[in-house]
């Protein structure tokens, strides 16, 4: 059992609900399939830094969880043919990855949403980043 | 270029040892998501800083590389910035 992280950019015109449908259906693929999902994160939309499929903004959630390795070939062949995303990839969390990282973590957290531009906004959640500003 | 490089020859360099920023807070930690810390590893163009100049450990600026690189497939980061 290994944990990955999903992350999927929909359409920036995607309903709600299909993107709930979507992770929904990719979750009960995970735990049927024995794994567990750790934690969901919804940025909502965001402005991409160049277009993809000529969207200059897409909505991106994050789908943290562990599971065996051919369980990413199913997860591919559900999302690859889904219109309403534009892009997505997994990537391994690594071997110093221990899923109770996540275990204080609220299931489903919420990123604030930059609607407007594309600059300098998010923190990710897990940490509180301390920032020193000189590059 | 060449004869460029036979006057610096006599120049004296001294260059303050800089420290890796995340070797120095174990709490920081790298990755592609976060753009608020990656954005201080590329230039206005969009280009990643050498080690030389970040001041980044080995290990680290690896960390940096790979998650600039995964941010750019996912529109995180930007693969160039033109006019900039
Ligand atoms: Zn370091």
């Amino acid at each position: 059992m290994r944990g990955y992280e999903l992350c999927l950019i929909f359409h920036p015109e995607t309903p709600d609900g299909d993107i709930t449908g979507l992770l929904n259906s990719i979750s009960d693929l995970i735990t049927r399939q024995k794994g567990s999902v750790l934690k969901h994160e919804k940025w909502g939309k965001k402005s991409f830094k160049y277009p993809i499929k000529k969207q200059t903004k897409g909505s991106y959630c994050f789908l943290y969880f562990m599971a065996e390795p051919p369980v990413l070939r199913e997860i591919d062949r559900m999302v690859r043919y889904n219109e309403t995303v534009l892009r997505y990839t997994t990537t391994a969390l690594g071997k110093h990855f221990k899923p109770e990282q996540f275990a204080h973590a609220d299931h489903i957290t919420h990123e604030p949403s930059d609607d407007t531009s594309g600059t300098d906004t998010h923190e990710v959640a897990k940490q509180p980043a301390e920032e020193t500003t000189d590059a | 270029m060449v004869t460029k490089r036979k006057n610096q020859k006599k120049k004296t360099f001294y260059s303050k040892r800089k420290i890796c920023r995340f070797c120095a807070n174990k709490e920081q930690t790298i990755s592609y998501k976060d753009y608020s810390t990656l954005r201080h590893f590329v230039s206005e163009r969009g280009k990643i800083i050498p080690r030389r100049i970040s001041g980044n450990c080995a290990k680290h600026q690896r960390e940096i590389t790979r998650a600039i690189k995964r941010a750019r497939v996912m529109a995180i980061m930007p693969f160039t910035v033109s006019g900039a």
